[in-house]
């Protein structure tokens, strides 16, 4: 994980740089003293400390407009940033850019229930869009575990998912419209309350774009009742197989539930050590299956769910008997994270996604991985849509301990993509995993991926050094090589 | 027009650098049953994509399918019913519509044209169901994007932009989908003789109750006398779906036949609602009428108003008012600038969906876009084909 190098040239015009921004926006909006600027020196992947040439802070979409074409006229890099909660280090601050920070654009414009939907300035909360239409039994379905925190712009910007998108879908299934600010300092609708949007669906080209292609300055989503009833099972089973083999038959029996989250062994004790969530300590493997619909079809599911464990043989198996229950079961969850750092100091957790089936010979063989690497590992996994959590323990204080669990991270990344799956499922690729693009993308997919850059941002002043690992310049990536005169079918006439 | 069958991506890779070098283009065909949908393509060559076909891989219990984009819907249909699972975008058969007759389109075409059906707005359309693909592009080389799990988010979205391109960025030659188990039942409950604000109005209100139903859709009594049997009578019809786990449905049929006994509310069993929501999905009620169609994706509420500012001779509604079907009597101008900018003013999108060839190539069959946004979306089709190789002027003109 290596920031690329700054470019000199940039920074020897920090402080005309400063000057030009702060002239052009209201006071207040440009940060750049030494003492402010470390609260913005990292994301959530605080492995990686760096402060901006400056922290700009708009208030609306025409001064984001404003500080893009000032980027681009001065030839300055941009970093977008919503509430810094990226696990990728998608909002890893660069020396010679800005942070383009969305904090300040946190109102709530509209909520339109005639028409299903709330309409938010990037820096709300995820979590807020659904307190603000809890009063009519409302919510916004995609549920980061930072949901607390973390940013719509910032979900717009990775895509972000949660624990019951195999049932809700993520962002971009849940989203109806942006405004977006170009690097040009165009201010463009795409979509709207509809929907759908005439033309290529840019809409969906820029939701997960990670910061690439421009700023979001207002989101549309798409925001649904809440299920009349929820309950949750809290499974014990012997091994990790057969907790595999009971979601994949849930599954094939026609069942979507509301979300399904595996724990592995030394997951659960390390939840259980922290807040004691009542989980089953004689089990190899914890499921946590949630279903949601109305009060008799819930307990129907509930009860044919059950039946499956059973007969794949749950140790223990227990459906909620009220809420109060059912937040118990996922308060073990929801301290995973935490709950690790009893054992270790630091954690890197990691986000590959697999085929399920392939769940089995994975954990075997990131226990293999974990002896080999020396560093100790928790699982937690999106059970229903193949999502893996690993979270590698180690000690950022113990020299060569941090190289080792990025050694371990990639390792385990490519074997997701050895086995069908992918490099991440839902944290983005960003800084974390750049490098490690090739392994699922060879050079024609990459050099696609980045003509698609090239079409938004040709001069790649927004987040360069991330998602790719090498931004080959636009004139050549658009270059046609024809192979004259090798035709490939000498047999049709020309016209 | 010489044809180029092709069997494979290298194949149609091969077939775009010929056209590359004598700088020709190339219209894309699978079954060419969509033809009829957007703008006329003029181009020196049609590349035949219907030899790309059949099934790559079928993981049912992961929910997840691969195979050729030229995979007829039919082959495709027989390969999930088998599993018992389904397509969640339900994409419709136009074959009546269109006039092609029994023949099946292609997957290929049903995601390049964006065809979705009645369940879509709560489970999306083929761009929500496409998880990868492989194509080849305008530099003529084959390609990669997206994953084969579902849940993914490594890199650009690509199979985002591929869908409802029309085939202006390139052939797709194999894609990866979700799909969904299908329902245990499904039932219908339906009311007849609202009018189309009092229908909209009820189905609204319904989609905003923790119900669940998937369809959402009301018929002016113009197309309902098509129906047959009981229901062929000439007067609306408010149709709202529910589909699921058997007792699941049986609840929510109950509470919503409940609460509209005193209005006349009615249920109609699997068969039956099958079959209604297949007509409401393949546009059967509106291939009987002669006119032009326009399909408006609209922010629901607004459906009365723009329907009443246009003034349609028949209308079909979907998705609680999210989708409007608009027949309007023939003309050289297909009434094209009334419904754009009464779509526009409700910030709805307005596309001529079924009109003369030389209606769509004087008039357009797609909503004009905004400066900025028509500049962006011709720097995407140059990212993909910069010599526009690929259906040239299907979606706009040059694009």
């Amino acid at each position: 994980m290596h920031l690329p190098q700054p470019d000199p040239t940039i920074l020897a015009r920090r402080a005309a740089i400063v000057s030009g921004l702060t002239a052009l926006l209201p006071p207040g909006a440009v940060i750049a003293d030494e003492v402010s600027l470390g609260v913005y020196d990292c994301d959530a992947l605080t492995a990686v400390r760096q402060k901006p040439m400056a922290a700009v802070l708009p208030s609306n979409a025409e001064e984001i407009a404003a500080a893009l074409r000032f980027c681009r006229d001065h030839s300055v890099n941009i970093v977008p940033r919503g509430a810094g909660t990226s696990l990728s280090g998608g909002s890893t601050p660069l020396a010679d850019g800005i942070l383009l920070v969305t904090a300040r654009l946190n109102r709530i414009l509209d909520i339109d229930y005639e028409n299903r939907c709330a309409v938010v300035q990037p820096g709300v909360t995820n979590l807020a869009i659904s307190q603000a239409v809890e009063e009519r039994g409302f919510y916004y379905a995609p549920d980061p575990s930072s949901q607390l925190a973390c940013s719509i712009g910032g979900n717009v910007a990775e895509n972000s998912g949660g624990i019951h998108c195999l049932k809700y879908g993520i962002t971009t299934n849940n989203l109806l419209g942006i405004e977006f600010v170009t690097i040009d300092g165009e201010i463009l609708r795409l979509g709207g309350k509809g929907g759908a949007m005439s033309g290529y669906d840019l809409l969906g080209i820029v939701t997960g774009s990670e910061g690439l292609l421009g700023m979001v300055t207002e989101v549309t989503v798409r925001i649904q009742p809440k299920p009349a009833a929820v309950r949750a099972l809290l499974i014990g089973f012997p091994s990790i197989e057969a907790a595999g083999a009971a979601v994949a038959q849930t599954i094939a029996s026609g069942i979507i539930p509301a979300a399904m989250e595996l724990m592995d062994r030394v997951t659960v004790e390390a939840v259980e050590a922290y807040c004691g969530a009542g989980y089953p300590q004689d089990a190899e493997a914890v499921l946590i299956a949630e279903l949601d619909g109305t009060a008799a079809e819930v307990d129907a599911l509930i009860g044919r769910v059950e039946a499956i464990a059973r007969a794949n043989g749950a140790t223990s198996c227990r459906g909620s008997a009220d809420e109060a229950e059912r937040l118990r079961f996922w308060s073990g969850r929801k301290a995973a994270f935490p709950a690790t750092g009893r054992i270790a100091p630091d954690m890197l957790c990691m986000d590959g996604t697999i085929p399920r089936r392939e769940l089995p010979a994975v954990l075997h063989r990131i226990s293999e991985l974990s002896v080999e690497h020396g560093l100790q590992v928790a699982n937690v996994f999106h059970a229903g849509d193949g999502n893996l959590h690993p979270l590698i323990l180690y000690d950022v204080m113990k020299p060569g301990d941090l190289e080792k669990a990025e050694a371990f991270g990639a390792d385990i990344l490519r074997l997701c993509v050895e086995v069908g799956g992918v490099l991440t499922g839902e944290h983005g690729v960003g800084l974390e995993k750049r490098d490690l693009m090739p392994v699922m993308f060879d050079d024609a997919d990459l050099a696609q991926q980045m003509r698609v850059k090239c079409a938004f941002d040709p001069a790649h002043r927004l987040n360069p050094g991330k998602v790719f690992p090498v931004l080959h310049a636009c004139a050549e990536l658009g270059k046609v090589h024809v192979h004259a005169g090798q035709f490939a079918h000498p047999e049709i006439p020309r016209l | 027009m010489s044809v180029i069958w092709v069997y494979n991506a290298q194949e149609a890779a091969a077939a775009v650098q010929d056209s590359l070098a004598d700088g020709t283009s190339l219209a894309l065909r699978g079954r060419a049953t969509k033809l009829s949908l957007g703008r006329p393509v003029i181009a020196e060559r049609t590349l035949d994509l219907s030899r790309i076909a059949g099934a790559i891989r079928y993981e049912p219990e992961e929910l997840i399918l691969t195979v050729k984009a030229g995979t007829p819907m039919s082959d495709l249909d027989m390969m999930l019913r088998e599993h018992r699972q389904m397509l969640p975008f339900e994409p419709p058969d136009l074959g009546h519509f269109f006039g092609t007759g029994e023949r099946r389109g292609t997957l290929g075409g049903a995601l390049g044209a964006d065809l979705c059906g009645p369940r879509s707005f709560k489970a999306g359309r083929g761009r929500d169901a496409l998880l990868g693909f492989t194509a080849v592009n305008g530099f003529g080389e084959a390609y990669k994007a997206g994953g084969r799990v579902v849940k993914n988010v490594t890199g650009y979205d690509l199979p985002k932009l591929m869908c409802g391109a029309f085939g202006t960025l390139g052939p797709l030659i194999d894609v990866t989908l979700k799909v969904l188990p299908a329902p245990e039942r499904e039932d219908t409950v339906i009311l007849r003789g609202l009018t189309a604000p009092e229908g909209l109005r009820l189905l609204r209100g319904i989609a905003g109750e923790p119900l669940d139903a998937s369809g959402l859709a009301h018929i002016s009594g113009e197309l309902a006398q098509h129906l047959e049997g009981v229901l062929g009578v000439a007067e609306g019809l408010t149709a709202i779906r529910f589909e699921g786990a058997r007792e699941a449905v049986e609840e929510r049929v109950q509470t919503l036949s409940h609460r509209l006994r005193r209005a006349g509310a009615r249920r109609l069993g699997g068969d039956v609602s099958h079959d209604l929501w297949k007509r409401i999905g393949n546009l059967d009620l509106m291939a009987r009428e002669n006119g032009v169609v326009w399909r408006i994706v609209a922010p629901p509420f607004a459906a009365p108003a723009i329907a009443g500012e246009i003034g349609p001779s028949a209308a079909q509604y979907d998705w609680a008012g999210g989708l409007l079907w608009l027949l309007l009597d023939e003309a050289p101008h297909a009434h094209a600038n009334l419904v754009r900018s009464v779509a526009a003013r409700h910030g709805a999108q307005a596309t001529l969906f079924r009109a003369p060839e030389a209606v769509r190539a004087a008039h357009g069959v797609f909503q004009p876009l905004d400066a900025g946004v028509d500049r962006l979306t011709r720097e995407v089709k140059t990212a993909f084909d910069p010599k526009a190789v690929f259906n040239p002027g299907r979606m706009y003109e040059g694009i």
